[in-house]
């Protein structure tokens, strides 16, 4: 098979560099108060309803308990460590992001709606 | 085809961490693993190419067939999704890459296991890692692997097709997914596309535009997604797919999702009765199967997979929550048994032609997301 001997990979270089740095740039999960891995979409709306928030612990009502009581947990983006599968609690990591991570990732939130695409995927294998 | 034990490169991690491959190991398991590699002669690859070339072409007529027969409601499939397939598979967006997963072992035809013709993943190990490691060990020796130049090739075919001069690439929040999305950006970027990356969660949409937007309010008017489209269909955005079809192109586009569905093997085979790289497969039961492999629909990395022998325990992959949705049961194709080791062809298909070779191998005859990366070279 004919190839070039190069092959030339500015952004992988790039992220691939981020990520041995410790920066991290791509380990980012969604987590409720006890560091349990939920769906991203959870932090997605916390955002939209504070943007600017990244990192900051936003209360959601869920539903739940004895008797239809309602409780309330914290919903947060947790940065670094292993990636967990949903229910999973990530260690490792911390509530910030490392310097770098925005450089990719940033951008400021409007009114437009976000989160309504991701939810499935957290903690979930997209290969096949 | 053979496996060769062969001493790993001295610097193997830094070596291939140069080239992007920084998830090269799994705890204290390799994931890229070049302590043997693959020995195929050019016999066995013409082989391998000419079925992928023919199970792509069975696969769009199967398409076709699942369209003009109405049979979504057997791969479960909601109107939603069915209206997409249809409206995608007339308007003809554009499509780039999919992955064949077969079981050859070099003597008897390749046999179809699946097709990951939505998201599928190892294509930097596939088309770029595997490629160094051989100038690296083998210089004068040659590979399956066209995979990277035929890449920019179909971007460059695509590049007038995408609506609007940038490319989004959206991906989960993940290593892996990022460096493969970043991959993906490369070969588009030297192909002359404009491409910037986002999470998917963070894709926005602007009701009074009517449109998908990025982080900074750009409209998305093709977006590569790591993300399959099953998800997709049942998420909140779900509802604003078919009337954005026009502006916004998602690549891989939403027929694909027929394909990636494991319902596609029993049609398959139920079109093709008998064809030399398909396995017996249906909907339901396992009928007078006595070894087969029961997959759900919709299951990805091998989770909720059941491998039935005659005369062993059934062997289940790992639990993904998948299997409500149904599933089908396939005639078991054995594995090659290497040492021990059995190894899955990953046939890549670019632009609906053969363009390479990864070969994954596992110590059991399920592939799953712990299988190991092994290089291959043909002679």
């Amino acid at each position: 098979v004919k190839k070039s001997v190069a092959v030339p990979l500015t952004l992988v270089a790039t992220f691939a560099s981020a990520i041995a740095c410790g920066s991290s740039p791509e380990t980012r999960q969604c987590v409720d108060g006890e560091n349990r891995v939920v769906p991203d979409s959870l932090c997605a709306r916390a955002e939209q309803a504070h943007p600017g928030s990244t990192g900051a612990s936003t209360s959601v009502a869920r539903g739940g308990g004895i008797g239809g009581a309602v409780f309330s947990l914290p919903y947060r983006y947790y940065y670094g460590g292993a990636r967990g599968g949903l229910g999973s609690v990530v260690t490792g990591g911390g509530y910030t992001p490392h310097a770098g991570r925005g450089g990719i990732f940033s951008g400021r939130r409007s009114g437009t709606a976000r989160g309504g695409f991701g939810g499935i995927g957290g903690g979930r294998g997209i290969g096949g | 085809m053979r496996r060769i034990a062969s001493e790993p490169r001295r610097d193997w991690q830094r070596r291939v961490e140069e080239v992007g491959l920084v998830y090269h190991t799994q705890g204290t398991t390799p994931y890229w693993d070049e302590s043997a590699h693959y020995r195929l002669t050019s016999d066995e690859v013409e082989v391998l190419e000419r079925a992928t070339n023919e199970l792509h072409a069975l696969c769009l007529a199967a398409v076709q067939h699942v369209i003009d027969a109405d049979r979504f409601a057997e791969l479960h499939i909601p109107e939603l999704g069915a209206a997409l397939v249809r409206q995608s598979w007339e308007a003809e967006p554009p499509a780039l890459y999919g992955r064949f997963d077969l079981s050859f072992d070099g003597v008897r035809p390749p046999k179809m296991l699946e097709y990951n013709a939505d998201t599928p993943t190892s294509l930097l190990e596939a088309a770029v890692v595997q490629w160094y490691w051989l100038q690296d060990v083998a210089p004068k020796k040659d590979q399956f692997n066209s995979i990277h130049e035929r890449l920019i090739a179909a971007w460059t075919d695509l590049a007038p097709h995408l609506g609007g001069p940038l490319l989004h690439v959206a991906a989960m929040d993940d290593w892996e997914d990022a460096i493969t999305a970043a991959y993906v950006r490369d070969t588009a970027e030297q192909a002359g596309v404009r491409t910037r990356q986002l999470p998917v969660a963070d894709i926005g949409w602007n009701a009074s535009r009517g449109r998908f937007v990025d982080a900074e309010e750009v409209a998305i008017d093709a977006a590569f997604k790591l993300y399959p489209w099953e998800w997709m269909l049942h998420e909140e955005f779900g509802a604003q797919l078919l009337a954005s079809s026009a502006t916004t192109r998602w690549i891989e586009p939403a027929w694909k999702m027929v394909l990636s569905n494991k319902g596609i093997l029993p049609i398959l085979w139920e079109l093709n009765p008998g064809h030399p790289n398909l396995l017996a497969a249906r909907f339901g039961d396992p009928g007078e199967m006595r070894d087969y492999a029961r997959k759900p629909l919709l299951s990805r990395e091998g989770a909720n997979v059941t491998l039935v022998t005659a005369n062993r325990p059934p062997e289940t992959g790992p639990d993904g929550g998948y299997g409500e949705e149904g599933f089908v049961y396939q005639e078991l194709a054995p594995l090659p048994n290497l040492g021990g080791r059995r190894p899955v062809i990953g046939s890549w298909v670019i632009q609906g032609e053969s363009a390479g070779i990864g070969i994954r191998e596992s110590d059991s005859a399920l592939t799953t997301n712990t299988s190991r990366f092994v290089p291959h070279l043909f002679e």
